[in-house]
């Protein structure tokens, strides 16, 4: 057995050795097993697999994570503006008028969709209801990025991203931290918004609650699907 | 179903076919260790079992190694000399993406030669 096991490089014998061993131990090998144990050394040093507890796995990123990442951009510059827009006044009080931020939303909208229909290729077929939740909130941002003040459409795609980012976490795509960091970003406006539903529409801006802060919390899933693409996931190398 | 670099990391970016002559022992490890995690011995012999045809050593761990490269598979702790193994989630997903294809390939065979799939 020592002479079989020897043919392999060390890194492998210090990685499998003990239970290679074991396992020719417990099965005895015949002289096609033997042959195909030396067919497995020579490919052990022609294709190293750096087995091994330090060995991470090869990640390759999807060049797509640059599109919600340049949305982000826009989503920021949209903030902005809206942030220091002329002040306007109506019955109910002051405003910012942020009509000049519209464009820079759509845009941002459009640019995460691109991201999130990434994410939805990579789920397995049967992930129903994680498809699902991401076409929502793909047309719920496209629908209400033109209105914005329209909040229970929010709410829609908030409640979508994280139902995506679930079924994609689930399918070992979206790390753990990136979902927790989206739930976190996504649990207060989607509370002040869902509030909305049952509130007058104009409570937002009686409220005293700053809402560029809130909206600003509405960026997050631009950062995070850019990062979960870029990121990538273990890819294989060519054997 | 070959994809480029620039499409999504996604599971269905997991061909097990990029794996060349271990692709079939890799699909047939990750079906073994679909009910439960398996030490090598364990993954011959269930293997053996379901497909008829042995699974030699050099193999299997050509295969275990490749899988475990790629985040499919992972080890755990050693019981005393024996290592089992298990799915990871990107390893299910991969095996459920597998056996999606085989099952619409296996369907538009039998639909060719008239044979409805049951």
């Amino acid at each position: 057995m020592s002479v079989l096991l020897s043919l392999y490089p060390k890194r492998w014998r210090e990685r499998y050795g003990d239970e290679f061993a074991e396992l020719l131990a417990e099965r005895p090998p015949s002289l096609r097993d033997r042959l195909d144990i030396v067919a497995g050394a020579l490919d052990a040093r022609i294709h190293p697999q750096l087995a091994g507890s330090a060995a991470r796995p090869e990640r390759v990123s999807d060049r797509f994570g640059f599109a919600p990442l340049l949305g982000l951009v826009a989503f920021a510059s949209a903030v902005v503006l809206a942030a220091t827009g002329p002040v306007m006044y109506d019955d109910y009080g002051s405003y910012r008028d942020g009509g000049a931020a519209l464009p820079f939303i759509i845009l941002a909208f459009v640019l995460l969709s691109l991201g999130l229909y990434r994410v939805i290729e990579g789920l397995p077929r049967n992930a129903v209801a994680a498809r699902a939740a991401g076409w929502t909130a793909i047309v719920a941002g496209l629908v209400w990025s033109p209105m914005p003040w329209m909040l229970p459409i929010a709410v829609v795609f908030m409640l979508g991203t994280v139902g995506l980012a679930i079924g994609a976490r689930r399918a070992g795509t979206w790390p753990t931290w990136a979902l927790v960091l989206l739930v976190v970003a996504l649990a207060a406006p989607t509370a002040l918004f869902g509030a909305s539903l049952f509130l007058p529409w104009y409570w937002l801006r009686t409220s005293g609650i700053e809402p560029v802060v809130f909206f600003a919390c509405i960026g997050a899933p631009w950062p995070l699907v850019a990062g979960v693409l870029l990121r990538g996931t273990p890819r294989p190398m060519p054997a | 179903m070959s994809r480029s670099t620039a499409e999504p990391a996604g599971a269905s970016d997991q061909p097990l076919g990029e794996l060349g002559r271990f692709a079939e022992p890799a699909l047939y490890i990750l079906v073994s260790l679909s009910d439960g995690p398996k030490h090598g011995y364990a993954i011959m012999t269930d293997v053996e079992a379901t497909t008829g045809s042995p699974m030699r050593p050099g193999t299997l761990y050509g295969a275990l190694a490749r899988l475990e490269r790629r985040g499919l598979i992972e080890a755990l702790e050693p019981e005393d000399r024996r290592r089992p193994y298990r799915l990871t989630a990107l390893g299910a997903t991969t095996l459920q993406v597998q056996l999606d294809h085989l099952r619409a390939f296996a369907q538009a065979g039998l639909a060719r030669l008239g044979r409805e799939p049951s």
